[in-house]
């Protein structure tokens, strides 16, 4: 794999060489020519044309107001969004709760604004059974073949994997299977094809499957949920300007009241409809999010990774 | 004339197997038992066996069988229209709808797991979508375009990245010791590295997007079409090479006129081939980020749009059906 590593690298550096000028770094102002870069992802999943959607009357709305531009890409992993952030491929970027933790400490990012449903800023993450199975509850998972989505993710992994370790257990050494499925969709797919006992997702990803008809909610039970989770925030790149960013949280801040914006336009993670952006929202918020992302050491997430490569 | 004839036993007949082949053959399935073992070989046929059981009647239950059931359940019918919601649109002017398209008003449920009780409930409302009959075809057809594109591009940088490392790394034309050696490392470089995880890469350095991808599928295919035209240039035929360097012909003109006209034929089945395979493998390069149809497949899968999934599925099957049509067309009249 290291090798295999170096050899990308190598791949890398050879094509950054035989184009030199091709990614010149321009600065980003929000003029027409340089407009802020937006790196979004879909949270929980969804398309690059429908993360845009969700998101392009917001930016669209304060782009009327401020005539500042914007540019909105998608990026696909959540690690691939903090290191965009951090590369400077980015100037606003749309994160998971774990995700902006950890640009934050990176010094990358901090704050922009934070989604608002019905007056508050959580979002849950949840273990999921099949109705009949003979677990009640959290501490029943010891010994248990146990679905995780991305090793990234707030709501498919660290939150669960934290739920396991305030119960007591060790997920690499008291689980009888970890199986890291990449998503909160396959993490479910696979408790429903019978490949799991127990799967990690959010509430929000469990609803959009009962909508699809992916799962029967009679045939599943939520065996753990986890605290509230911080909601997924907007991010600004430390290095911008200082004028630039108040400018930008202002906008956030009255975005719903925007002309040409009706409420159905608002929307958040996951695409979900929200009431709008608060842009006061504390760092100190985010501790929770820090400290479970604590007890998930690298040494940790090394072994859950072994763990999950054993058959 | 019996002296003409040979007594039976003085024959000699070649023995297909001696001793050494058979242990070879032990060799290769002692080994062939052990690596199948690691790979659980044994598993896959008993769950593939149960599973046709099934099929045909013999057993009740099969894990592969209603696994796939339920994929294949779910993929069909597949989805044509495009239906989104009114007030989500910007701009929307009653009177001017695009073409085909109308306004529908349909009962939305909402099921929410509600996180006090952890028990489902439904939130009902009615809302007004624009239908557009084709819309996601249209859609997929647009996105399976990118995708075509990103192919053809990724195909026609490898040609070039590959000419001048196949001229190196032809060992009858390089120029020299080193290049040689330089040469041949890039292309087996570029032919180690698969696309997914030189795009992994190549998306943070690039940004999201197709740039990524045409640069993740042009270099492993340089290193693919490298060395396949280096070996067809050592071993084409030396003596129409020789009668042009006789007449003092520099190594340009002998490769003009004297190896190309005898290797075209073969250039071309590759090229195809790698086109073929760059179409393939654009489909997936999106998986991160890098472009095509793979972002939306990918995340369709994970919005639980299996009906969506199902459509994309059938546009790549449909594309590279018809790829292969065309391809064994060209080849036919080129090669």
């Amino acid at each position: 794999m290291k090798k295999l590593l170096a050899a990308a690298a190598a791949a890398l550096s050879l094509s950054a060489a035989l184009s030199p000028t091709v990614h010149a770094q321009s600065v980003a102002d929000g003029s027409r020519e340089h407009p802020l870069r937006v790196l979004l992802i879909p949270a929980d999943g969804g398309t690059e044309s429908g993360t845009k959607a969700d998101y392009a009357p917001v930016f669209n709305a304060i782009t009327r107001t401020t005539g500042l531009n914007f540019d909105l890409k998608v990026g696909q992993s959540y690690g691939a969004v903090v290191e965009g952030m951090c590369n400077q491929l980015a100037d606003i970027a749309f994160f998971g709760p774990v995700s902006y933790v950890q640009a934050h400490k990176r010094g990358c990012a901090q704050l922009l604004a934070v989604g608002v449903e019905k007056g508050a800023s959580v979002y849950y993450a949840g273990m999921f059974a099949k109705a009949n199975a003979p677990i009640a509850g959290i501490k029943d998972v010891k010994g248990k073949r146990v679905a995780f989505g991305d090793v990234n993710s707030a709501s498919s992994f660290t939150f669960q994997v934290a739920m396991l370790m305030d119960a007591g257990m060790d997920p690499a050494r008291d689980l009888s299977a970890i199986r890291m499925t990449g998503s909160h969709a396959s993490s479910l797919a696979a408790l429903v094809q019978d490949q799991v006992d127990v799967a990690s997702l959010s509430f929000d990803s469990y609803e959009k499957a009962v909508k699809q008809g992916a799962v029967d909610p009679k045939t599943m039970k939520v065996i753990a949920r986890s605290m509230a989770i911080p909601y997924p925030p907007l991010a600004l790149n430390s290095k911008l300007p200082e004028p630039l960013k108040a400018k930008l949280k202002d906008a956030f801040q009255t975005v719903n009241k925007a002309p040409g914006v009706t409420p159905d336009m608002i929307r958040g993670y996951g695409g979900s409809k929200i009431d709008g952006y608060d842009t006061k929202f504390s760092e100190d918020e985010f501790n929770v999010a820090a400290e479970k992302l604590g007890l998930l050491t690298d040494e940790l997430k090394g072994r859950i990774l072994a763990k999950a490569a054993e058959r | 004339m019996s002296s003409l004839t040979r007594p039976s036993s003085a024959w000699e007949l070649p023995r297909p197997f001696g001793t050494r082949s058979l242990v070879v053959l032990f060799l290769v399935v002692v080994v062939g038992f052990f690596a199948g073992q690691r790979v659980e070989m044994g598993r896959m046929l008993s769950l593939t066996g149960e599973g046709v059981l099934a099929a045909v009647g013999l057993r009740d239950q099969s894990q592969v069988l209603s696994g796939l059931g339920t994929i294949a359940r779910s993929l069909f019918p597949p989805q044509i229209s495009e239906r989104t919601e009114v007030s989500r649109i910007e701009g929307f002017d009653r009177n001017r709808l695009p073409w085909f398209s109308h306004v529908e008003t349909e009962e939305s449920r909402q099921p929410r797991l509600n996180p006090q009780t952890l028990q489902m409930e439904e939130v009902v409302d009615r809302r007004e979508v624009l239908v557009e009959p084709f819309g996601y075809l249209w859609h997929v057809a647009v996105k399976m375009l990118e995708t075509f594109e990103i192919a053809i591009w990724a195909t026609l940088l490898a040609i070039v990245l590959s000419a001048p490392l196949a001229w190196c790394s032809a060992k009858n034309y390089t120029p020299n010791c080193t290049v040689y050696t330089l040469a041949r490392g890039v292309v087996g470089m570029f032919r180690a590295v698969p696309e997914l995880v030189s795009a992994l890469f190549l998306v943070l350095a690039y940004g999201f997007g197709p740039i990524a991808g045409v640069l993740a599928l042009a270099l492993h295919s340089a290193g693919f079409l490298g060395k396949f035209y280096a070996e067809d240039i050592e071993t084409a035929d030396d003596k129409p090479q020789e009668a042009l360097r006789a007449i003092g012909a520099n190594k340009l003109k002998v490769m003009r006129f004297a190896v190309l006209p005898q290797v075209m034929p073969q250039f071309i089945a590759y090229t195809l081939y790698i086109l073929d395979r760059n179409v393939r493998m654009a489909t997936v390069v999106g998986l991160v980020g890098a472009g095509g149809i793979g972002q939306e497949l990918k995340g369709r899968y994970d919005m639980y749009n299996y009906a969506h999934v199902g459509t994309i599925l059938i546009a790549i099957f449909l594309t590279v059906l018809m790829l292969d049509r065309v391809a064994a067309r060209l080849r036919s009249r080129y090669a």
